[in-house]
C-alpha cells in the first residue's frame, strides 16, 4: 500500500525540485548552458512510469514555467505537450533502450524542441538567435545518463521502503 | 494468450488516438493563449494570480545566491574589508565634491529655466528593488524585480542601476514585476551623443553587451563616445548614460553610419536597482 505513495512523494519531489532548478538564476552567458530541467524530469516519468504524467499535466506544468521566467503564456506549454507526447509513443520502445540511445533520442526530441521554440520566436517577430542557442540540449543530453540513474535509484529505493 | 492481446491491442488503439485529440484540443488552447498574451493585456491578471502563488519558488530559488554571498561574506578578509571600506571613504569624498559642484550647475540651470519659462527639471526618485531572476532567452532579455503593484510600481517604470539605464518596466504583478532589457531584440531607446549632440535610437541586439545605433551621419561618432537618453517620445527621462560606442560600421544601402555600443549599467551583474518614478506619477 506504502509503495505508490513513495513513489508519488518521489515524483512530486522530483517536479518541485525541476520548477526550482528552473527559477534559479544564472549568472549571464551561462543561461544559455541552462538544461530544460522540467523536460529532463518529465521525460524520465513518461519513460518509467507513464501513469504519473500525462499530456494534462504537461500542459500546467508549462504554463507555470512561463510565468515562472516571463515567457509568452502557453510556449513552454506547447514545447513540453509536443515533448511528452513523441516521448510517450516511443515509450515502450524507449523503457529497453540502454541509457546512451535513449540520451540520442532525447538530444533529437530537444533539438526538434528548439526548432518548434524558433518557430514561436519568429511569429511573435524576434530576432534570430545565434549559435549559443543550439547548446542547450547538447548539455541537457550529457546530463541525461546521470539525471536517470539518480532518479532511478531513488525510485526503486522509495519502492522498496 | 494470443486473443486476449489482440482484444487488448483495440483499446490501446483508441488509446492513443485518445491522447492524439487531446494533445490537438491542448496544443490550440497553448497556440490560443500565446495569441491573447502576445496581442494584448487580457492575460495580465492570470499571469500576476499565478505568479502570487509560484512565488515561495521564487523565493526560494534566491537561496543559492544568497548562500553563495553570505560565504563570500564570511570568507573577505578584515584586511580587505578595511581597504575596501578606505577606498569607498574616498570616493564617497569624491563624489560628494563633484555633487557640490553639480547642485552649483543645478540652481544656476534651473534659474536658466525659469529664464526660459520652460518646465522644471524632473526630480529623480526612486525605489529600491532587488532583482530576483533573469532571463536571458535570446530571443528576450528580461529581468524580473521583487517589487509589484503592491509595492505602487506601475508599467513603463524605468530601471537604473549606479552606471546607467537598464531597461524597463514591462509587466506588473501583485508582489513582483518584469522588466525589459536595453539588450533585448525588441527594446529600443532615444539616445543622443553627447559630444555632437547628434540624435538617434539605440536599438537592442539580443546580445547583453552590444546596443545598435542607426542612422547616424559620418563623421558624427567616434568610438568612445558617450551616449545619454535624449528623453523624446518621453517613455525614458534625459540625461541618464546608456552606453558608450565601442564600434562602428558602415551602412552600405543607406550611406549612414551605424554605431555598436556597450551599455553602461550591468545589465547581467547589477543585483540592486532603482526604479525611478516618472514625473508624471509624481505629480499625482
Amino acid at each position: 500500500m506504502s509503495r505508490p505513495r513513495n513513489e508519488a512523494l518521489v515524483f512530486a519531489l522530483s517536479i518541485g525540485l525541476a520548477l526550482l532548478l528552473s527559477a534559479v538564476p544564472v549568472p549571464g552567458t551561462l543561461g544559455f548552458f541552462k538544461p530544460f530541467w522540467i523536460a529532463l524530469i518529465a521525460l524520465f516519468w513518461v519513460i518509467e512510469a507513464p501513469e504519473y504524467l500525462g499530456l494534462g499535466f504537461a500542459f500546467v506544468l508549462g504554463i507555470t514555467l512561463d510565468v515562472l521566467s516571463g515567457t509568452l503564456l502557453g510556449e513552454h506549454a506547447l514545447r513540453l505537450l509536443f515533448i511528452v507526447f513523441i516521448a510517450g509513443r516511443f515509450q515502450r520502445r524507449l523503457r529497453f533502450y540502454p541509457i546512451w540511445q535513449q540520451a540520442l533520442f532525447i538530444f533529437v526530441l530537444l533539438l526538434n524542441d528548439r526548432l518548434i521554440s524558433l518557430s514561436i520566436a519568429s511569429l511573435s517577430g524576434h530576432a534570430l538567435p545565434n549559435y549559443r542557442y543550439w547548446l542547450a540540449p547538447l548539455v541537457s543530453t550529457l546530463i541525461w545518463p546521470w539525471l536517470f540513474l539518480l532518479l532511478d535509484s531513488v525510485r526503486r529505493r522509495g519502492r522498496q521502503a | 494468450m494470443r486473443s486476449a492481446s489482440r482484444t487488448d491491442s483495440n483499446p490501446m488503439f483508441t488509446e492513443a488516438s485518445g491522447t492524439t485529440v487531446k494533445l490537438v484540443i491542448l496544443a490550440f488552447v497553448a497556440i490560443g493563449l500565446m495569441i491573447a498574451d502576445h496581442r494584448g493585456d487580457y492575460l495580465r491578471t492570470v499571469r500576476g494570480l499565478i505568479s502570487s502563488v509560484l512565488y515561495p519558488i521564487e523565493r526560494l530559488a534566491q537561496v543559492p545566491r544568497f548562500l553563495g554571498e553570505q560565504v563570500a561574506l564570511g570568507l573577505t578578509e578584515q584586511r580587505a574589508l578595511k581597504a575596501d571600506n578606505d577606498a569607498l571613504r574616498s570616493q564617497a569624498l569624491l563624489n560628494q565634491a563633484q555633487l557640490s559642484q553639480f547642485a552649483g550647475l543645478k540652481a544656476e540651470n534651473d534659474r536658466l529655466r525659469t529664464l526660459l519659462n520652460a518646465r522644471k527639471s524632473l526630480n529623480v526618485s526612486g525605489q529600491l528593488a532587488e532583482i530576483t531572476d533573469l532571463d536571458l532567452d535570446p530571443f528576450s532579455h528580461r529581468v524580473v524585480v521583487n517589487l509589484g503593484s503592491a509595492a505602487g510600481i506601475v508599467a513603463g517604470q524605468v530601471l537604473i542601476d549606479d552606471q546607467g539605464i537598464m531597461g524597463q518596466i514591462d509587466h506588473v504583478s501583485p508582489l513582483s514585476s518584469t522588466a525589459i532589457l536595453l539588450s533585448d531584440p525588441s527594446a529600443a531607446i532615444p539616445v543622443e551623443l553627447v559630444r555632437s549632440g547628434a540624435r538617434s535610437v539605440a536599438y537592442g541586439t539580443g546580445d547583453l553587451g552590444l546596443l545598435e545605433v542607426r542612422n547616424l551621419r559620418e563623421g558624427s561618432v567616434i568610438p568612445g563616445d558617450l551616449l545619454v537618453s535624449s528623453g523624446l517620445g518621453g517613455r525614458f527621462p534625459a540625461g541618464f548614460p546608456v552606453a558608450v560606442v565601442s564600434a562602428l560600421r558602415e551602412d552600405q544601402r543607406s550611406g549612414f553610419v551605424i554605431a555598436l555600443a556597450r551599455p553602461t549599467a550591468a545589465l547581467d551583474r547589477s543585483l540592486m536597482v532603482l526604479l525611478l518614478k516618472s514625473s508624471e506619477d509624481s505629480k499625482k
